[in-house]
């Protein structure tokens, strides 16, 4: 008896980098990528078409997730720019089959909730020898009016994960490596690689899986079968070509060994979320907000309205420079942006990446330069959106 | 007590400025501080007060965390003494609220000080490290000095359509200018080309287009015009002295009206420093100009700022001449930042200093001919705060 729920839409997140050819291609992510960046991005593009749907549960799989106490669940919360107070979050992992985990609890979570459930699948995996075995997001919004059809169906005891760990494809390591996963591989995608939790559903939506009677499907990990039924338009929307990239993920200097950047256990439970959901101020008497948000308007002076304004994540390049004197990661290209609602924004273009004054560019949500040992720390970053690439 | 034409610089001392290794923080402001006292023909113990301008104590081991260091320097106690900082400008600032206790009447004679060690670290752990590692976790994460000017440098190339040769022009210029001058850090003349092929620091500032960082220090000492009538040797007047402020430190770099073409924080210290000294219109009525050139772009966004070419003309005039030595209206005839180097409390004394010896007429090979008024110019953070001074002859 499959578990059934409504789909209202679903989304893919691919890195920008390809290494390889042909099917051994794989997806690569960028140094300052990881599950829950990718799992933002994929989220993001499907929020965006569903603004004002009140989401009251996110559900994250993933067998790469950077933090392991559930803070990866929270970060996603507060950069996706939902109320902490009004979401549930849950975290799976353990295995590829934390994919369809995350997808079981979310259908039986929306099926008893009222409010959409969004399921981010995300995985940066490596391989135990560090390297790169795949990248890519998928995020699933279950909603009561959603006119597609998720089925979730057990495979049965013959193709357990227990089975799967005993033709185990050998040690992957989560990056940065926190923690070690005895995991199994997952099944590869031709041309994007071994996308762990994500895998299954960047199949099915990428045409690696089945499309007939029974709608789009594809397996999970040898333990779930996921199938998505509905009218043939609303299948055929959910259908995704994976865009052709070349080219290796640019490889950075690291931190200097003694590389300390200034850190406030205070500051970031203080500052942390409205730095996450990327928030500035609005002044009353202004016409567009100010980042970042300070007492006082710059203009109208202390006595002046502010609230709390969400800044546009898409813009225009006003000014930039390429920095070879910053010593993490660098050379770095810095730019300040002119965002769509007026505000600005400067800061880093991602890496590998360049930008010309008036390059449409997006803001993307990356990680940022920390102690060697220290959790990650995640913040905005500039990439470009227009058709010419300036890759360099 | 409106200050115009009330306090007078009577005297200046100014130490060479280089990599000091064989100097420690008090000994250059020791000899700042008694080189100006000496100049004004006034006994140290005869000063009332020391203001210390010094912007980043933390590269010198904290001292000059307070002006107790120039108690400590020059045997001050039990005399008032005050640290002051205001990013690059602290220097100025150092000059500016000394001139204020004198306008105010609590003072007739005092000292204005400002020094940095900046060497004793090399910049990777002190500057570079101050900017990558103790700057906001996340906002504004991988600006740096030349990376901040040269969005600006950016800008404006993009806007009136210059190439990096107009940013190289100031600083061969200054170079030049410094070859006159025995106390700055570099005194080696550049060419275009040298400029142009160094090695790149942010586009489209190369190492050149850069100044070094640097030791030293310098010291005026500031009196009443009373005083300096019954006692000064040689004194020039001060008439006017502003400093202007913008946005704050991150905000500087985000604010919507920020044009990227200048500094607005530079435009409101001119504008008030203009009105004390009654001055409407600055090309013609200033004989020579120090301004803040941390950066070629530095320079020329500067001196439209300061309303002496109007906007995106500024390097036309630079490489027409304008402003060099012998040229209409000499900027930075000292070498400027890019030579004498920026030891951030000293280089706004040295300014006042220098433009005080212009007026004075002993400049040396670098006199600017018949120099009776001038203007000094501290630019800080990045943007966020700026000085000007205006000098003229008693």
């Amino acid at each position: 008896m499959p578990l059934c729920t409504p789909l209202l839409d679903a989304e893919i997140a691919l890195p920008h980098w390809r290494i390889g050819a042909g099917p051994r291609q794989i997806a690569a992510a960028d140094p300052d990528e990881d599950a829950v960046t990718l799992a933002w991005a994929a989220g993001r593009t499907l929020l965006d078409r569903h603004t004002g749907r009140s989401v009251t549960a996110l559900l994250f799989g993933s067998t790469s997730a950077p933090l392991t106490d559930g803070a990866n669940a929270a970060t996603l919360v507060s950069a996706l720019r939902l109320d902490p107070r009004a979401v549930l979050t849950q975290e799976f992992s353990g295995g590829t089959s934390a994919g369809g985990a995350a997808l079981a609890a979310g259908a039986a979570l929306a099926s008893t909730r009222p409010g959409a459930v969004l399921v981010l699948l995300a995985d940066s995996r490596t391989s135990a020898a560090g390297g790169p075995l795949g990248s890519g997001a998928a995020a699933v919004l279950l909603d009561s009016t959603g006119d597609l059809t998720l089925r979730i169906t057990p495979l049965g005891p013959a193709s357990s994960p227990a089975i799967a760990y005993a033709r185990a494809a050998g040690l992957v390591t989560a990056n940065p490596p926190f923690t070690r996963w005895a995991a199994p591989a997952s099944a590869r995608i031709a041309g994007l690689g071994d996308l762990g939790a994500a895998g299954a559903w960047i199949s099915l939506m990428t045409g690696g899986g089945q499309a007939d009677e029974n709608g789009l499907t594809a397996d999970v990990d040898q333990s779930w079968r996921v199938a998505v039924t509905g009218p043939d338009h609303a299948l055929g929307a959910l259908r995704r070509a994976v865009p052709a990239r070349r080219g290796a993920p640019p490889r950075l200097s690291g931190p200097p060994p003694t590389f300390r950047p200034y850190y406030s256990a205070p500051q970031h439970w203080r500052d942390g979320d409205e730095e996450l959901a990327l928030v500035g101020m609005r002044c009353a008497e202004c016409d567009a907000p100010e980042f970042p948000a300070a007492p006082s308007c710059p203009v109208h002076g202390p006595a002046a309205a502010l609230t709390p304004a969400r800044l546009a994540l898409s813009g225009t390049v006003f000014t930039r420079t390429r920095d070879h004197v910053f010593p993490v990661g660098g050379p770095l290209t810095m730019a300040v942006v002119d965002l769509a609602d007026g505000a600005r924004f400067y800061g880093q273009v991602v890496p590998g990446r360049d930008v010309a004054i008036g390059d449409p560019v997006a803001l993307v949500l990356r990680r940022m330069p920390t102690a060697a040992d220290a959790a990650p720390r995640y913040f905005y970053k500039i990439t470009p959106t227009g058709g010419t690439d300036a890759d360099q | 007590m409106p200050i115009s034409n009330q306090v007078a610089v009577v005297g200046t001392g100014v130490t060479r400025f280089g990599e000091l290794y064989d100097r420690s923080y008090l000994s250059l402001v020791h000899e700042a501080a008694t080189a100006a006292a000496d100049d004004a023909g006034v006994e140290v113990g005869a000063l009332e007060a020391a203001w210390l301008g010094t912007a980043e104590p933390q590269l010198g081991a904290l001292v000059g965390d307070s002006a107790a260091a120039v108690t400590e320097a020059l045997g001050f106690a039990p005399r008032p003494v005050t640290r002051v900082a205001n990013f690059c400008a602290t220097g100025m600032e150092a000059v500016r609220a000394a001139a204020l206790a004198v306008a105010a009447g609590e003072y007739e004679v005092v000292l204005a000080v400002g020094a940095e060690k900046m060497r004793d670290l090399a910049p990777r752990e002190s500057l570079v490290a101050k900017t990558v590692e103790q700057s906001h976790p996340v906002i504004a994460k991988g600006r740096t000095a030349p990376g901040q000017f040269a969005l600006v440098a950016s800008r404006y190339l993009h806007t009136y359509g210059y190439g990096r040769d107009a940013l190289a022009a100031v600083a061969v210029k200054n170079h030049q200018h410094a070859t006159h001058n025995p106390k700055a850090h570099y005194r080696t003349p550049l060419t275009v080309e040298q400029v142009l092929s160094a090695p790149m620091a942010a586009e489209p500032l190369g190492l050149l287009d850069c100044t070094p960082t640097t030791d030293g220090a310098a010291a005026v000492v500031i009196a009443s015009r009373r005083w300096a009538e019954r006692n000064a040797r040689q004194w020039v007047l001060i008439q006017g002295i502003g400093i202007g402020s913008y946005a704050g430190y991150y905000p500087a770099l985000f604010r919507r009206d920020n044009d990227f073409l200048g500094f607005a924080a530079t435009r409101a210290a001119a504008a008030a420093a203009y009105r004390q000294a009654g001055i409407t219109d600055p090309r013609a009525q200033l004989d020579l100009v120090e301004c803040h050139d941390c950066f070629t772009i530095t320079e020329i966004v500067n001196t439209e700022d300061l309303g002496l070419f109007a906007a995106g003309t500024a390097a036309a005039e630079l490489l027409a001449g304008t402003t060099t030595l012998g040229g209409e209206l000499p900027v930075n005839v000292s070498g400027g930042l890019q030579s004498c180097g920026h030891p951030v409390g000293a280089t706004g004394v040295r300014m006042v200093a220098e433009v005080t010896d212009q007026i004075l007429g002993r400049a040396g090979s670098r006199q600017v001919h018949r120099a009776r008024r001038g203007l000094a110019h501290n630019l800080g953070g990045p943007g966020a705060v700026a000085a000007v001074t205006i000098l003229g002859a008693a």
